[in-house]
């Protein structure tokens, strides 16, 4: 870990301004991914910008009935928030299935936005990575990929974004707002998070020099008929090998609206919108799950050692939207899935 | 075939002492001031400023639990936690458990259920079951286990471990 | 429910665990009187049961669960027997899993202040050449690894250099300050990809010698690995070869 300066800003403006006025810098709110890297040598920001003491930790709604999160809300305040369990189950399911409650206790909503991927090469500064040194390579593509992506990869890079919020995020339609030098912002939720393409290093559209104030949720969580289903090696405290956040909106027997979200298989929480319309208008069932999981799947590309992740992809995503459908969502602490 | 290592000085910048910052915290209730350069995590401040050796470093890295205390009330990875970003909070660490010599009605659970053997990944299990207690939302064992999953237990003490926790729930 | 273990019971126990016709044998009720086999048998159905599956009260119970038991590493105080104060140390560990450390610049490490001093295997206080001196007489074949002895590169995040500082973070942000160049080897980590280098270990010479060679085979090594669905190349290299996997067999 490098030798940093450390300050505390008085206000957003003054975070804003000091990330301006250095470009080696990074904003610390939870530092639960922040410090992980910087401790493997991985980020080596010359000043830390602790913005935990500046006022945006309020969750309230908005005028439309939406959510407003902000971004220093803790991970387990928004899981376990009246609204959230309320209005948003699969978000608070999402965030429960992640990581551990010491985490999530420390974890920030714009930390976790902006969380790196836990890709063992671009952890190990001895190894060849393109989103930690451009242009060095990709050590994932011909060697240990069993955690890695099925979709949306490039040659440059097959890493894998690891959050579960993100995914729940994504199907709600969420909007990001942030806040630079050049003003305020909202950024769609699937246009946050970034495809490596030939930029792997660059994992959001959020400009060096911006912040996150806030994560705004429409009026719709559809809680009545959701899941989150997290498919993973251990029955705890481990990223996805896939994961599935599913939620309908049913009416007279039928699919009227349906939401379905990918994670552990690319590198950004992947949300197929296609398969979302395939679904609606058709009554919920099995022909129709496992079509909308042929779609979702229909480009999906494995290496050597995560081909599996394609038809495990394809079970979950029907079992998942089964459970959507039943009323009967994953129960992050009772492992059965029924 | 030749290889450079990584190791290269970071950005160029020269080499200074870190300066050390001031900082008041109230550990196991007593005001504590201490200097500490911004990369000492709350652990190490603990550990080797503070000679509070009960919360142990397994991994640093967040992913084993035996740095456990807890800040303001919640349970944390302390190992993760810069120490000069707790200014003026309260930090409960296993030693501060016990009252006036009486164990914390979890530390004698743990006893009288055999919820360790090396007893290293204990402290940190202490504190967060005691968080997990306050936090009031685990109640069957599942939940327990499920809440309790970010500690990790090499000499698979589990067992006990989820039964003293369910003693002191009964009995708080 | 805890209960206290008696040093009588702990004896009793552990003697009639250990009768296994050595002889010798005593009474754990009166260590004056040979115990009978049978007597033996009896105590060892009472003696260590009662502890087997039972939650013990431990003496080092209430030290652990406040924290009061001191671990390696834990002994901050100057003053005490280690001495006026503690040095921190921080390792540096090989980038390569084999080959050769060709340079290594610890300058920039050295420059940092707080920093003592930084060992490397140039550098290195003497160490002894004979395996003997890494081990003790009953330790198992083979020859320790010798940390900082030489410039070889044996596995993968080998300590090569020991950054030593007044505190624990300046060592370790020295050692990332630390260069090494690297003459790279092939290293080879699958064991089954060597299975034709593998050399066979012959028979022992005498009954003595037997527990120290691998036991026969029961059976077909190949059928056994087919059984649980191993895959390539586990099941290529081994699948028509029912030869024993030998301790030579590492490459």
């Amino acid at each position: 870990m490098i030798n940093f300066e450390y300050a505390r800003p008085a206000d957003v403006g003054d975070a804003v301004r000091q990330m301006a006025a250095e470009p080696g810098a990074k904003f610390i709110a939870g530092g639960t991914n922040l410090l992980d890297l910087m401790k493997e040598d991985v980020e080596r920001p010359t000043k830390l910008i602790d913005i935990t003491r500046l006022p945006l930790k309020e969750v309230t709604q908005t005028r439309d009935g939406g959510l407003r999160i902000g971004a220093l809300v803790p991970n387990s305040d928004l899981a376990w928030h009246p609204l959230v369990e309320k209005r948003y189950p699969i978000l608070s399911s999402a965030i429960l299935a992640g990581a551990s409650q010491q985490l999530r206790n420390m974890a920030s909503t714009g930390g976790n936005l902006l969380q790196r991927t836990r890709c063992y090469y671009f952890y190990d500064t001895a190894t060849p990575c393109n989103k930690r040194a451009p242009g060095s390579g990709c050590s994932a593509i011909d060697g240990l990929n069993r955690m890695h992506a099925i979709l949306g990869t490039s040659d440059a890079c097959i890493a894998v974004h690891p959050s579960d919020m993100c995914v729940a995020m994504a199907v709600l339609d969420a909007k990001v707002h942030v806040t630079g030098p050049k003003g305020e912002r909202a950024i769609a939720f699937a246009d946050f998070h970034r495809l490596p393409a030939d930029e792997p290093e660059r994992d959001t559209n959020l400009a060096p020099d911006e912040m996150i104030t806030a994560v705004e949720l429409p009026a719709r969580g559809f809680p009545a008929n959701y899941t989150y289903l997290k498919i993973r090696d251990r029955l705890s405290y481990a990223f996805a090998l896939v994961s599935v956040a599913a939620a309908l909106e049913l009416d007279g027997g039928v699919i009227k609206e349906a939401r379905l979200g990918l994670g552990g298989v690319a590198p950004k929480p992947w949300r197929d919108t296609a398969a979302e319309a395939a679904l609606a208008g058709r009554p919920p069932g099995e022909a129709a799950f496992a079509h909308a999981a042929d779609t979702v799947l229909s480009g999906a590309k494995g290496y050597a050692h995560n081909t599996f992740k394609i038809d495990l992809a394809r079970r979950a995503i029907v079992r998942a939207l089964t459970q959507a459908a039943s009323g009967t969502p994953q129960s992050q602490s009772s492992k059965k899935i029924a | 075939m030749a290889q450079m290592g990584a190791g290269a000085r970071p950005n160029g910048t020269a080499v200074a002492a870190p300066g050390k910052m001031p900082i008041t915290l109230t550990v196991n209730g007593i005001a504590t001031r201490i200097e500490v350069a911004p990369w000492t995590t709350l652990l190490d401040a603990l550990r080797d400023h503070l000679d509070l050796t009960g919360s142990k470093k397994g991994c640093d890295h967040g992913q084993c639990g035996a740095c456990t205390v807890l800040v303001n009330g919640r349970r944390i990875v302390s190992c993760l936690a810069l120490a000069v970003m707790q200014e003026g909070a309260t930090v409960t660490t296993v030693e501060g458990l016990a009252k006036n010599g009486t164990l914390h009605p979890l530390q004698q659970a743990f006893i009288d259920h055999d919820a360790f053997q090396c007893g290293y990944c204990t402290s940190g299990q202490l504190c967060s079951g005691v968080g997990l207690i306050g936090e009031g939302r685990a109640r069957t064992g599942d939940e327990i286990r499920e809440l309790m999953s970010g500690n990790l237990c090499r000499c698979g003490a589990y067992p006990g471990i989820v039964a003293a926790i369910q003693q002191a729930m009964e009995r708080s | 429910m805890a209960r206290e273990i008696s040093r009588r019971g702990v004896l009793g126990g552990a003697a009639a665990a250990g009768a296994t016709g050595l002889g010798g044998l005593v009474d754990p009720q009166d260590p004056q009187r040979p115990a009978t086999a049978a007597a033996q048998t009896q105590r060892a159905s009472t003696a260590m049961t009662p502890h087997i599956g039972t939650p013990t009260s431990r003496i080092d119970g209430r030290a652990k669960v406040t924290g009061a038991a001191k671990y390696a590493a834990e002994y901050n105080r100057p003053g005490l027997a280690l001495g006026p104060g503690l040095a921190y140390g921080y390792l540096v560990t090989s980038d390569i899993a084999k080959g050769r450390v060709t340079q290594i610049d610890t300058d920039a490490a050295r420059q940092v202040p707080g920093v003592i001093d930084v060992l490397t295997h140039q550098n290195r206080p003497h160490m002894a050449d004979a395996d003997s001196a890494y081990k003790d007489d009953v330790a198992p074949e083979g020859s320790p690894f010798r940390p900082l002895y030489d410039d070889r590169i044996r596995f993968s995040g080998q300590p090569i250099a020991l950054v030593v500082a007044e505190e624990w973070e300046t060592a370790r942000f020295a050692a990332s300050l630390v260069r090494v160049d690297y003459d790279e080897e092939a290293h080879v980590t699958d064991l089954h990809s060597q299975q034709g280098r593998a050399v066979a270990l012959g028979a022992p010479a005498s009954p003595a010698e037997a527990p120290f060679f691998p036991p026969k085979p029961r059976g077909s090594a190949s059928v056994a690995i087919r059984s649980i669905g191993a895959s390539a190349p586990l099941g290529a290299s081994i699948a028509n070869d029912d030869s024993v996997l030998d301790r030579r067999s590492l490459a």
